[in-house]
């Protein structure tokens, strides 16, 4: 051989990049019809309650196993037993209230526990754990920086990509003096959508989108030493640069506090999420949440019910600060005349419209 | 002439019948006899004439025509005899002097070779014959036992370099036994007065089979010469060809070196572990797993010796080496199931490494060029005969190639070991004996600059040996080990380095005694004083946020008190029972927390802390653990056996994954955590054909646990100080069915081993108190390999695998969150199944010249890894995409075919 290098080399490239192969692994058992509680009460004025109740859905498949049937949805304050029904929402998919500071039926404020119940049409009812409302501390400064990544995919492709990370800069500490607090960052951005670029009737909207990551911001404060004031950096969102930074972008940061089996919660689905599956990774868990049946205990319900307490902070990054990336559309045409042009509309503001948020003028913040 | 009134009576027939010897004498044509001789051709009926008579017949085989032999005469003489023989073949004999016959073609015997002829027949039978050639007496013709009965301690030397040899097999036919010599390369034997034939084999020496007259009581010093040629090879065999018959206990495997070196191996690296996948019942759950696993046990729970020195972890580079360097290796040993009482500690296996002495003579090299590893090693004498050194190297080079690599994550990476073997011993006596050694090891591996492990192991042991007399031998250790890991994450606000370290040093004495040829008695004490650093969290860099916490250290003795007793009923039955006990101390100084509930303890529901002074007694625990092996000779060719051994463990390594990586602390037995305990029941059937050309086996073997331990969905096990909250109480069961057939010599030769095993756990809030697979449950297992020798030199090797896929946990469905993120729901704990794992390897190996004058020798193999490529899956994942359905992927690590060609050198 002219080059034995060469051939150590591929030898040992091959050896580091293997192979990457779908398969099919058939389950011990046929997927089961379990019942899915999520439910979320935002401290505010107003404070929201937002619940959805679903069924457990296979792996591979887009629909739940079968239709589920609500009969009512409860808020319930646990000291006093107050209750408030959670009207439904059909633009939200799920059960959605306002709760004003002089709602009649039910009072939120800070330090109080609150529990959901749903009762099902077919009779079942569930409940959650309580949990508290916990102050929050305040963002202190949000913050991006810009990086660039190289790496090699599972299958051996090397690529380069240009990224985004948001950082927050907070103290963990609870305001109220009661210690470490337990944080958990949501998150949204608002990106302009330009139908027909370069046409002078194209139309301009802003789509707003819950960012939902494979990695759920958390912060647990027991892991930290508590009293000593201190601020620290914390990523919450990590970003390939891509079309929707081409006119602007407009993202915002909604720090949480919440209880630890909450964070313990969003934990574990950061765990079965990443992961990998390799010989060395602990295994999976199931991630229950705090949802049970009352009628029967041993019944399995996912989901998770929990109260928040939180701050927000916005950033709005301007094309030229990364570099003007490109548009998603038009889609370059093909070099094959055979091929018939790409269409110049790739997205339509109007349908966007009834999709979700979408702002047919900026929205505050827009521009610094 | 007169005839002699002695008579010889020899009752010759084809099986090696009983020879009665009444009285020689040395005229051939005075001594008459009663014969009656069967065998298959007449060259073996003239053998079986010499071994009785002592007269040597010398005879061309290709003159001889084929007849078969059934004569019966009275009152013969040894030329009558020979007269009945050759009637009708054309052939006659020539008496020559008083001690040989010649025969050859009728009327040309005398008129054409008669002067040239005698003479050099003169000259031949008066040289001095060699040592294998001659008969061996023990004792005198003038002082032959009255009762008959005689003791023979024989002791057998390495020729050339005059030490003993250890795990020899010794058959002695007539009796249909089997010996093994032990550290003194002796073995002592009862056995009637008379002539014998014996057979020694053993891996590396030429095969022998002896001529021994036995008139008394006395010693028997055999010397071997170590194998000149490759041809030797081909028939040498590493046990003696019924040792897998005679050996008492079931469920053992003595590793053939010989054909570990041969194996096609990964990047051309020998390698003693992953040979041993090759055996039935020994597994593991995919490349890059680090140990192996025994009949479906643990990695942790298996005891690996380097000779009185334990191993934590035998792996270099994450499991795709073995920390042995094969060069020093002496023997191999695996004790699957019924270990005999000197072992303990491990609930699953035993494998006793033991290393060789450096050369007392010689200067001798030894060494290895692979494609990202290379060996050295040098040994000699220091005093002449009486001490000598071995110092063994081995490295790695892969990082310098890494760095060639034109991608970063690629760069930015590092893969690096080395590890290295000294040996000193010392005689000072021939009764006495110092052995010095030490080994050092350390593995170094980094990704991306993301991750990392760094991990060092590092041993030394004294050992003397005193040999009291031919029946009583002594051997007292003192060893110590540190295993220390450091696992570190580099960057981020995470970014910590984690470290555990487990220290231990052993004192042992054992004492054997071989009052009898049929019976052996050892016993002796061991005490183990362990120190173990769980863990130590830091942070790393000045970005990071982790909070530094470390767990205390932990100490612990554990002493055991051990006799077995190996008797032989008769030669058919041997028995070996043995007891050990054992006594756990779990040490102060530690704090140990109360709960409110001690059998399910949570970190929330601590009630006070128990302070416990330096050296206190924290937890005791104590094991009794019966060893129990019978073996019974249906026949020659067959045999049955049976074992029974209950076995406890004290000591972890901590690890939720299938496998564990070189970062998993380990953990004693606590108040919380008791230790496991497992009866290990097993039963084989084992018969030999064609002259123990093939040796088959059928092994059933039954395992169950009543103490282990199963961690809890998402445990915190890192630098965790309650680690009994994290854990769940439970039991397990291990059977399964091992079927071998092995052909031992010829052109063509190998085995093929298969597997059927099961392992199986019930822990309460796992899969609903449900049995479910263990990580390392492959039911199926089967391993081929076939060796063709076209020639002494030149080996070609073909090494096929293939097992069940191994047991995951993956997902089976999604439920979504209010943001529209899907949460994987995964299936119960390893409720599915991998693809199966097979692969086929193949080598090609060029072995030393045959001219035993030269100095300098080489060697070549080339081998390729994984033939045919096949992508057997490391790890099986799903598509990160969170909002779509998901599909399930597997990769491949070693999904092609691995070349790799290796130099081989010896220079003395």
């Amino acid at each position: 051989m002219r080059n034995p290098l060469l051939f150590l080399i591929g030898t040992l490239a091959l050896l580091l990049y293997g192979c990457v192969d779908t398969i099919i692994l058939d389950p011990d058992s046929d997927p089961n019809d379990n019942v899915v509680i999520n439910g979320k009460l935002t401290f505010g004025e107003p404070s929201t309650i937002f619940v959805q109740v679903n069924r457990f859905r296979p792996v591979d498949r887009f629909s739940n196993a079968s239709p589920v049937g609500v009969e009512r949805v409860d808020l319930i304050e646990v000291e006093s037993g107050d209750s408030y029904r959670v009207p439904v929402s059909t633009q939200r998919r799920g059960f959605f209230g306002e709760i004003t500071p002089g709602e009649p039926t039910i009072s939120i404020e800070l330090g109080r526990t609150y529990q959901i119940e749903v009762e099902l049409n077919e009779g079942g009812i569930y409940r959650s754990i309580p949990q508290e409302l916990y102050a929050v501390p305040q963002i202190e400064e949000l913050t991006y920086t810009l990086s660039e990544e190289r790496g090699m995919s599972p299958s051996g492709i090397p690529y380069q990509n240009d990224i985004i990370t948001y950082q927050v800069r907070t103290t963990y500490e609870r305001p109220d003096g009661a210690g470490n607090a337990n944080l958990l960052w949501s998150r949204r951005g608002i990106f302009e959508l330009d139908e027909m670029p370069g046409d002078d009737f194209s139309n301009i909207c802003y789509l707003e989108y819950p960012i939902v990551n494979a990695r759920t911001p958390i912060l647990r404060g027991a892991e930290f030493t508590e009293g000593t004031g201190q601020s620290i950096l914390v990523d919450v969102y990590r970003s390939n640069i891509n079309y929707r930074y081409a006119d602007g972008f407009l993202f915002t940061v909604f720090q949480q506090s919440v209880s630890r089996e909450v964070v313990d919660y969003w934990d574990h689905v950061n765990t079965v999420i990443n992961r990998t599956g390799t010989i060395s990774e602990d295994p999976a868990g199931e991630v229950r949440g705090n949802m049970f049946a009352v009628n029967d205990p041993e019944e399995i319900v996912y989901g998770i019910f929990y109260a928040v307490v939180q701050d927000s902070a916005s950033i709005y990054i301007s094309p030229g600060e990364v570099g003007n990336p490109g548009h998603l559309c038009p889609i370059p045409p093909s070099r094959d005349p055979l091929i018939p042009p790409t269409p110049t509309i790739c997205d339509d503001c109007e349908d966007l419209w009834e999709e979700g948020p979408v702002y047919l003028s900026p929205p505050p913040g827009w521009g610094g | 002439m007169k005839k002699t009134t002695a008579r010889l009576l020899i009752l010759l027939c084809i099986c090696a019948a009983p020879i009665a010897l009444a009285e020689a004498q040395s005229q051939i044509d005075t001594l008459t006899y009663t014969v009656s001789l069967q065998d298959d051709n007449l060259l073996g009926a003239f053998r079986q004439i010499e071994s009785a008579t002592g007269i040597r017949i010398y005879a061309n085989p290709a003159q001889l025509p084929e007849k078969e032999v059934d004569i019966s005469l009275e009152d013969a003489t040894l030329p009558e005899l020979i007269a009945q023989l050759l009637e009708g073949t054309g052939l006659t004999f020539q008496p020559y002097r008083d001690y040989a016959i010649v025969i050859g073609p009728t009327g040309r015997l005398n008129a054409q070779y008669a002067a040239s002829y005698f003479a050099t027949l003169e000259e031949a039978v008066a040289t001095e014959p060699s040592e294998a050639e001659r008969t061996l007496e023990i004792g005198s013709i003038e002082n032959i036992a009255p009762n008959g009965q005689a003791t023979v301690t024989a002791t057998l030397i390495d020729a050339e370099t005059d030490l003993p040899i250890v795990g020899a097999n010794v058959y002695w036919p007539a009796l249909e036994q089997g010996f093994t010599t032990d550290q003194n390369g002796q073995y002592t034997v009862q056995v009637p007065t008379g002539r014998y034939e014996v057979l020694i084999s053993f891996v590396g020496y030429e095969e022998r089979l002896q001529q021994i007259q036995v008139f008394n009581d006395g010693p028997l010093e055999i010397n071997l010469e170590p194998r000149a040629i490759e041809l030797s090879e081909v028939t040498i065999q590493s046990d003696s060809p019924e040792d897998n018959l005679d050996r008492t206990q079931v469920g053992v495997t003595q590793v053939d070196m010989m054909t570990v070196k041969r194996l096609p191996s990964f990047m051309g690296e020998t390698d003693v572990i992953k040979s041993l996948l090759l055996y039935p019942g020994v597994s593991t759950i995919g490349e890059g797993a680090i140990g192996f696993n025994v009949r479906g046990g643990e990695v942790d729970q298996n005891l690996i010796l380097q000779d009185d020195a334990i191993l934590f972890n035998p792996s270099h580079a994450l499991g795709f080496f073995s920390t042995l360097n094969t060069d020093l290796v002496q023997r191999v040993q695996l004790f699957k199931a019924t270990m005999p009482a000197t072992y303990g500690g491990r609930l699953s296996s035993v494998l006793d490494v033991e290393m060789r002495d450096g050369n007392f003579d010689g200067f001798q090299f030894k060494g290895g060029v692979g494609p990202v590893t290379s060996r050295i090693s040098a040994e000699g004498p220091v005093i002449a005969g009486k001490s000598s050194f071995l110092v063994g190297f081995r490295s790695s080079y892969t990082d310098w190639l890494l760095r060639t690599i034109d991608v970063l994550t690629v760069q930015r990476s590092s893969a690096f070991f080395y590890d290295l073997n000294v040996r000193y011993t010392h005689r000072f006596t021939e009764n006495h004996q110092l052995i010095l050694s030490g080994y050092s090891s350390d593995d170094e591996f980094t990704y991306n600059d993301e991750f990392g492990f760094d991990y060092q192991t590092l041993t030394g042991q004294a050992i003397y040996k005193t040999f009291f007399s031919d029946q009583a031998y002594n051997r007292l250790s003192l060893s110590y080990s540190r295993y220390r890991s450091e696992q570190t994450d580099f960057a981020g606000r995470e970014a910590a380095t984690l470290n555990n370290q487990i220290s231990y040093t052993r004192l042992k004495n054992q004492f054997t005694y071989n009052p009898t040829v049929d019976l052996t008695v050892e016993g002796g004490l061991a005490s183990v004083f362990y120190q173990v650093d769980p863990g130590d969290l830091a942070p790393f860099g000045d970005t990071s946020l982790v909070m530094s916490r470390s767990v205390p250290r932990e100490r612990a003795l554990e002493s055991a008190l051990f006799g077995q007793v190996t008797y032989a009923l008769s030669p058919a039955v041997e028995i070996s029972g043995g007891l050990r006990l054992v006594h756990y101390r779990f040490l102060g100084p530690g704090e140990v927390p109360n709960y409110e509930n001690p059998e399910d303890p949570e970190s929330e529901e601590i009630t006070d802390v128990s302070s416990y002074a330096s050296g206190e007694t924290i937890a005791t625990y104590n094991s009794l653990e019966p060893r129990m092996s019978v073996r019974y000779r249906l026949s020659p060719n067959t045999s049955i056996k049976a074992g029974y051994s209950r076995t406890a463990q004290f000591i972890n390594q901590i690890f939720n994954a299938d496998s564990p990586t070189p970062g998993n602390q380990y953990q004693l037995s606590t108040a919380y955590l008791e230790p496991n305990r497992a009866h290990n029941a097993s039963i084989g059937f084992f018969r030999n054909f064609a002259e123990n050309e093939w040796e088959t086996s059928v092994e059933v073997y039954g395992r169950t646990i009543d103490q282990l331990y199963d961690f809890k969905d998402f445990a915190a096990l890192r630098a965790n100080n309650n680690l009994e909250t994290e854990t769940l109480n439970g039991t397990g069961r291990a059977y399964g069915v091992e079927v071998s057939v092995k052909r031992n010599i010829g052109e063509w030769n190998g085995f093929v081993n298969y597997t059927y095993s099961r392992t199986e756990r019930q822990v309460t809030g796992i899969n609903r108190g449900e049995w479910y697979p263990s990580n390392f449950d492959l039911p199926h297992n089967l391993a081929m390999v076939v060796n063709f020798q076209p020639n002494q030199r030149h080996t070609i090797t073909l090494n096929f695998n293939y097992h069940r896929g191994r047991p995951v946990t993956a997902p089976v469905g999604t439920y979504e969150t209010l943001e529209g993120l899907r949460v994987p729901l995964y299936s119960s704990r390893n409720g599915l199944r991998i693809p199966d794992y097979h692969r086929l390897d193949f080598a090609y190996t060029i072995g030393m010249g045959y001219r035993k004058d030269r100095r300098f020798k080489t060697s070549w193999t080339i081998s390729v890894y994984n033939v045919y490529g096949r992508e057997n899956p490391f790890t099986v994942f799903y598509d990160r995409e969170i909002t779509l359905p998901g599909r399930a992927r597997q990769l491949a690590i070693l999904g092609n075919a691995f070349p790799a060609l290796t130099f081989n050198f010896e220079w003395k």
